[in-house]
């Protein structure tokens, strides 16, 4: 569903990512791990074309977002992101902020785009905060109207940069409810994240990255459990 | 010293129609001139060859030069070029060109100060540049300078007497040729300074009444 070839990013002179190959399957869910500034958000947010690729592949659902002949919008209708500031539209009412890109991009009927928003906002648990403007939530319930937001493009892999990062300790909970519950619905998720005990649970794989490349990947319990890198372990030595 | 207002009755519908004037010149000129001022900003901060060179230049040149000039170049030195525009019209123009380059700065402060992530989540839902700038972006960089817009209106108001001098029959021209039949020199500037004054006053309440109805979302200090 997602393959990613000898992916590399640079800033200017600022290589940030050395050599990316990286595939995700149907309905897998996969954590981004790793220090900051080792480049997973970078990654994340090649997937749908949010930044340029410097040299390598990125294909999503077999379509090369890497080719700038590729129509970006195409990919990123079907590729739903969650960001680690929400970043709800301010002036738009809860389900005014759901229904916007389904109406104006995909021409769903008015109407239509409002049940499903208000089907995804109960799914969330926030059945009754429609009609409230994005300033008037707490972090944690925007953070779930933005999951509400990317959902309703029927989005074909989800990708969440720190979703849980902004919020408080106590509210963090909530977030990571609705995206576990995404996972066993089989939602294909690529999820970077400082949430161990999360990617831990949930992930089916865990990829440690540091410097810009894959140190290390494997299962959760493998990745956690038993680190084959040092650097993989002197990090979950630092954050677990 | 004596003050004799009275004398002044007979000309009040004179005043109230030159006030008239006054208002809807300022109102066209903030309407066209708002919209070509975003134009402005948009072909400034564009990717297109030359427009935003072009852009540019026009912005510096109209907001670094008097309004009097500008207002003379097009009454009377655009018939030079075959372009005969009357009193009126000539400060319409005039007041809307000068008004766009004001507001392009205006709203280059206003879309400059939306957070990065905005555009970001319109863009990842697939929405095309314009779709972004149009559902996601505009409200929030308006509700951020709706008080210098407002700051502009009323400054372009004051200054459209400034087109008295060539004849527009608005407000501040009614002023100068009551004066003139009348000599009633202070009488007249005081009442028709309080003019401007109430007028400004009460653009400025309905600016506050449309700002706390269009931004009923957010105050201006949140994202």
């Amino acid at each position: 569903m997602i393959v990613v070839k000898d992916l590399h990013k640079k800033f200017g002179s600022n290589e940030v990512l050395r050599g990316i190959d990286c595939e995700v399957a149907e309905k897998e869910v996969v954590c981004l791990i790793g220090p900051s500034g080792s480049g997973k958000s970078t990654f994340l947010r090649c997937l749908n074309g949010l930044e340029t690729i410097t040299s390598g592949t990125v294909s999503v659902n077999s379509h090369m977002v890497s080719d700038s002949r590729t129509d970006i919008n195409v990919v990123r209708r079907q590729v739903g992101m969650v960001f680690q500031h929400f970043n709800l539209f301010p002036h738009l009412r809860v389900v005014d902020n759901v229904t916007l890109a389904p109406t104006k991009v995909s021409r769903v009927p008015r109407e239509q785009a409002r049940q499903k928003a208000l089907a995804l906002l109960d799914k969330v648990g926030l059945a009754d905060k429609t009609h409230a403007y994005p300033g008037s939530l707490s972090g944690g319930q925007q953070q779930r109207v933005a999951i509400a937001r990317a959902l309703a493009m029927d989005p074909t892999v989800m990708l969440f940069d720190e979703p849980t990062s902004a919020l408080d300790p106590e509210i963090v909970g909530e977030v990571l409810t609705v995206m576990q519950t995404l996972a066993r619905e089989g939602m294909t998720m690529v999820v970077v994240t400082h949430e161990m005990g999360f990617a831990r649970e949930v992930a089916d794989r865990a990829i440690f990255m540091d410097g810009g490349v894959v140190v290390e990947e494997g299962p959760p319990a493998q990745v956690f459990g038993a680190p084959r890198h040092e650097r993989t372990s002197n990090f979950l030595s630092k954050v677990l | 010293m004596t003050f004799y207002f009275g004398d002044l009755l007979p000309f009040s519908s004179q005043l109230a129609a030159a006030l008239w004037v006054s208002i809807y010149i300022t109102l066209i000129a903030m309407a066209v001139g708002s919209g070509f001022g975003v134009l402005l900003y948009l072909g400034k901060a564009g990717t297109l060859p030359v427009v935003p060179q072009v852009s540019s230049a026009y912005i510096e040149v109209f907001r670094n030069t008097p309004l009097l000039v500008q207002l003379y170049l097009i009454y009377f030195g655009l018939p030079e070029l075959g372009v005969n525009l009357n009193p009126t019209w000539a400060g319409i123009v005039a007041l809307t060109l000068n008004n766009a380059a004001y507001t392009a700065e205006i709203y280059r402060a206003g879309f400059e100060s939306v957070p990065g992530g905005l555009v970001e989540a319109g863009r990842a839902l697939g929405m095309r540049g314009s779709q972004v700038f149009r559902h996601v972006v505009f409200m929030p960089a308006t509700r951020n300078v709706f008080p210098a817009l407002t700051n502009q209106f009323i400054l372009l108001f004051l200054a459209s007497s400034i087109a008295s001098i060539i004849g527009l029959p608005e407000l501040m021209n009614s002023i100068l040729n009551i004066n003139s039949e009348t000599y009633r020199t202070f009488e007249i500037l005081a009442v028709g300074g309080l003019l401007y004054f109430v007028v400004s006053g009460v653009f400025a309440l309905g600016s506050k009444a449309m700002e706390s109805y269009l931004f009923r979302w957010g105050v201006r200090s949140r994202a």
